[in-house]
């Protein structure tokens, strides 16, 4: 992927006002009381609008949201980050923002590199900008487990295989959708585990709209555990195998 | 012979007690029309279908069972089909749950919330 100087400073203050003005960050949650205050609190600190998916949370996320000043829509059950974000894609477009800044709640997210991913995103006109953790590998402090690496390195080649790109982080939670992806992707999502990143990333790829990645550092986890377990990942990388060969990841229209 | 005409007396218990039963639950609400209707038919095929069973011998035979043992296959058939349409009915029925969640959602709060984000 092609790197360019203007976005190689971390924390690039850039005047964020442009951007914010169509500019929607939307932070899915699910039971993320503990972090999800200080991450508005920041976002919103540096003028960035930002909407709290709140996934049917049992704990207190949706007030923790609010009090912080978040836009908080809640799912009344539980429907998986997919639906989450789709939902998040839904509300942008009926409040006519044409970008939407994908943020982690559990504070994993830089938000000073969300200029960067916008930056990005006009300078190449990509459709999808994907903060990667691993297109920079030698400045990257980001510490990932073995079996993990292995999985994303496996998902990554699938993509290569299915689509002929390279995506280093295919499973990377901070991006930036822009239009006329965004619409697309309010009206088809999917709702399965891999299927908001990987599947996405496959279903833009084929539907021919630009994916480009920058290197985004995140942060350690800085509370609750990774949501999948050795045995899970197994588990998922068997269905992401089987969807991959039999051509059943959901599609898009093309651009 | 004698063991196909029980096989037929079976069958047709087993197909009237399936309209019966598909009957009550209808009255009672617990099926819906259109699956009232489904197991209504499944009965009477059933029904009919105890008439020809002096043909199971031959069939079986030609295809290396025993009237029972092919009777088992055909019932297994229709099971099967049932399951795959309900894992369809369910699959539709989950996508509209995960829709009518997400309007709910939208519709619910985006109004009164919305103003705090435009103070700033």
């Amino acid at each position: 992927m092609e790197k360019m100087d203007l976005l190689a400073n971390p924390t690039n203050q850039i005047d964020s006002t442009m951007q914010s003005e169509n500019t929607l960050v939307v932070i899915p949650a699910f039971n993320e009381e503990v972090t999800v205050g200080q991450v508005v609190t920041t976002l919103r600190h540096h003028g960035w609008k930002c909407l709290v998916v709140n996934d049917g949370s049992t704990d207190q996320t949706e007030t923790r949201a609010c009090e912080a000043g978040a836009v908080v829509v809640s799912h009344s059950i539980n429907l998986g980050v997919g639906l989450a974000l789709q939902t998040g894609f839904k509300w942008a477009l009926q409040h006519d923002f044409s970008k939407v800044v994908q943020f982690d709640a559990d504070g994993q997210h830089d938000s000073l590199q969300i200029s960067r991913l916008l930056s990005a995103q006009e300078a190449f006109n990509a459709d999808l900008v994907i903060g990667s953790r691993f297109l920079d590998s030698q400045n990257s402090n980001f510490v990932l487990s073995g079996h993990r690496k292995a999985a994303i390195e496996l998902l990554s080649k699938i993509i290569y295989l299915k689509t002929k790109k390279k995506i280093t982080d295919p499973t990377s939670g901070f991006r930036c959708i822009s239009q006329p992806l965004l619409e697309q992707f309010a009206q088809n999502f999917s709702a399965q585990y891999l299927g908001d990143t990987f599947e996405a990333n496959i279903a833009a790829l084929e539907a021919g709209y630009s994916v480009t990645e920058i290197h985004t550092d995140m942060f350690n986890r800085q509370h609750g555990t990774s949501s999948a377990s050795f045995l899970q990942s197994v588990r998922y990388l068997g269905r992401v195998f089987v969807i991959s060969a039999l051509n059943l990841n959901f599609k898009i229209s093309r651009k | 012979m004698k063991t196909t005409l029980q096989q037929s007396l079976l069958l047709i218990t087993g197909g009237l007690s399936l309209i019966v039963a598909s009957w009550i639950a209808s009255r009672r609400r617990l099926l819906t029309v259109r699956y009232t209707l489904g197991w209504i038919t499944l009965g009477i095929i059933t029904c009919v279908a105890s008439i020809f069973t002096s043909f199971l011998p031959s069939v079986g035979e030609f295809l290396g069972m025993s009237p029972t043992g092919f009777l088992l296959v055909l019932a297994s058939l229709v099971l099967v089909i049932v399951c795959f349409q309900l894992s369809v009915a369910l699959s539709v029925l989950q996508i509209k749950f995960h829709s009518l969640i997400q309007e709910i959602a939208l519709n619910g709060k985006d109004g009164s919330v919305s103003k705090s984000n435009e103070s700033d």
